[in-house]
């Protein structure tokens, strides 16, 4: 069966402070999402309200037409790893494994105990008491391992080093080709992990900024450089998100439907094109949104 | 796993978690604490002999009824985020707590009078000069009654602060606690000779019957569980 999510203009307000204001989002079945996003935009909120730790204050959120919020059959479908404080948590690794299955019917414990091999967690020890690496480790295999349809990971890698990080990106990869379903990765690496996403998600001051596939978002993005009056003639009626200035030379970050005929004249006339990384589209767009809110 | 038998999954994962304190608990009370005490008052200190007075059952029902405020109170914090981050709806949580309690309110008193039956088999075997109070099957059965109702109060008023303390902050949280304070002093008032007067609600125990203190007790109870519903129905779990 294929999955799908739909938010329908959802809100959250809570004491008083709106948090996320008439979010409309649908996630398809065998993508992964990459949830972007400034500190304080409203990611871990809208990542809550998914998994039910919250009501929404207004709007409906479902999972194949129906509400989410206090629906067994959904809730149980929809695993959320985030950055858990285990400062408490006196339960041995292998002991909290096995009490999975029962909350998540696709666990598959004996990948688990791959992964924890992998990551070479310590089965015996509370959780208590691993580094703050290796209890990202113990997220990250729960994550995987409970093969929920809508699979979560809120910066869940916190603490892990490079090599564990990268090893948690092929795992993301391998378990979509084998197991495909819903991942929503919300990260501030975006450099380091645009190339697992299908799907950009950016969300800005509790609003949503866009939600576009990733080639197709790529597609309108184009980095000109070149003489500044050639550079600014070409680029008059587009919305540029950044220009940098070295002398008579400018570079023009321009996002447009028409990229690719923008670029094409560019090289036609000498300047020079390049295909900018995500990581500055978002820069320059949550950017751009700041200082229209400034303006105001 | 059929999520219409989860709520009664979680009710008895509660229930084997919870009396595993609990047996803690009753070796403590029940045998150590209660052994020393009596072997005290025998050998040491006659002012102890109240201890022999009281049966077994008698001996535990104080320290039951904190027991099960505490197991009440670590409710929220111990299950609720636990269950809630692995899916489990609110509702599953809140029939598996009163499903739980439930079973812990009726296991208590039997395991006490099952220790109090040992305890009567090895009192002639062991060099005691004291009396020690035996138990009847009459006194056994209302003791039982009382016990019930009581730690069934007792766990609902612990599970009603924390819940404060959880969905709320510090400070209703205080509120919390001071609705407990009277509640569990009109509880007290059911069973006690004392004379308890809170605006008027509660008078001497002793001009009570037995079915209206269990009427009222139920209704305390009832009420309890509708506020807990209430309060743990749309609250936040948190991260």
């Amino acid at each position: 069966m294929s999955n799908h999510v739909q938010f329908n203009d959802v809100s959250l307000t809570i004491k008083g402070d709106s948090i996320l204001k008439n979010i409309d989002l649908n996630l398809e079945d065998s993508k992964i999402y990459g949830l972007l996003g400034r500190n304080g935009a409203g990611k871990t909120s809208l990542l809550s309200l998914l998994a039910a730790f919250r009501p929404v204050t207004s709007g409906q959120i479902e999972l194949n037409e129906e509400t989410i919020f206090e629906n067994p059959n959904a809730m149980q479908q929809i695993c959320f790893s985030y950055d858990k404080d285990y400062s408490d948590e006196t339960e041995k690794v292998e002991s909290l494994l096995k009490d999975l299955p029962f909350f998540r019917p696709n666990f598959d414990y004996d990948y688990a105990m791959e992964l924890v091999n992998r990551f070479n967690l310590p089965l015996k020890k509370p959780l208590q008491k691993l580094s703050t690496g290796m209890q990202s480790a113990f997220n990250v295999t729960v994550g995987l391992a409970s093969r929920c349809p809508i699979t979560i990971f809120d910066e869940s890698y916190l603490g892990m080093d490079a090599p564990t990080r990268d090893l948690f990106y092929r795992e993301i990869l391998n378990e979509q080709t084998e197991h495909p379903r819903i991942f929503i990765l919300s990260t501030h690496l975006v450099s380091e992990m645009d190339h697992l996403f299908d799907e950009v998600v950016m969300i800005q001051n509790g609003e949503m900024l866009l939600a576009d596939d990733y080639e197709s978002l790529m597609s309108r993005a184009v980095q000109i450089t070149g003489a500044t009056d050639e550079v600014d003639d070409l680029t008059a009626n587009d919305q540029v998100l950044n220009e940098e200035k070295l002398g008579r030379t400018k570079s023009a970050l321009i996002l447009t439907e028409q990229a690719e005929s923008l670029g094409q004249k560019a090289r036609e006339i000498g300047l020079e094109t390049q295909q900018p990384a995500l990581q500055d589209l978002f820069i320059h767009l949550t950017k751009e949104v700041d200082s229209h809110a400034n303006n105001r | 796993m059929q999520t219409t038998d989860r709520k009664w999954t979680v009710a008895g994962g509660q229930y084997v978690e919870q009396m595993k304190w609990a047996l803690w608990f009753i070796i403590i009370g029940g045998v150590l604490v209660r052994g020393t005490l009596l072997v005290v008052a025998d050998r040491v200190d006659d002012q102890l002999n109240e201890v022999a007075e009281m049966t077994l059952l008698e001996f535990m029902s104080e320290a039951s009824t904190v027991f099960m405020l505490v197991i009440g109170l670590m409710s929220v914090y111990v299950f609720l985020t636990y269950f809630g981050q692995n899916g489990i709806t609110r509702w599953e949580y809140f029939f598996g707590t009163l499903i739980s309690s439930i079973g812990l309110a009726l296991t208590l008193p039997i395991a006490f009078i099952l220790l109090n039956l040992v305890e009567m088999l090895v009192i002639p075997w062991v060099p005691l000069t004291i009396d020690v109070a035996t138990l009847s099957l009459g006194s056994a059965a209302m003791l039982s009654l009382e016990y019930i109702l009581t730690l069934m109060i007792h766990f609902m008023l612990g599970w009603f602060i924390t819940i404060g303390f959880y969905r709320y902050n510090w400070m209703i949280g205080l509120i919390f606690i001071g609705v407990v304070i009277y509640a569990g002093m009109m509880t007290e008032a059911l069973w006690d000779d004392e004379k308890y007067i809170l605006f008027g609600l509660a008078t001497e125990s002793s001009e009570l019957s037995l079915p209206i203190v269990t009427a009222i007790a139920v209704g305390l109870i009832l009420i309890l569980a509708l506020v807990n519903r209430r309060l743990t129905k749309d609250i936040v779990i948190k991260m």
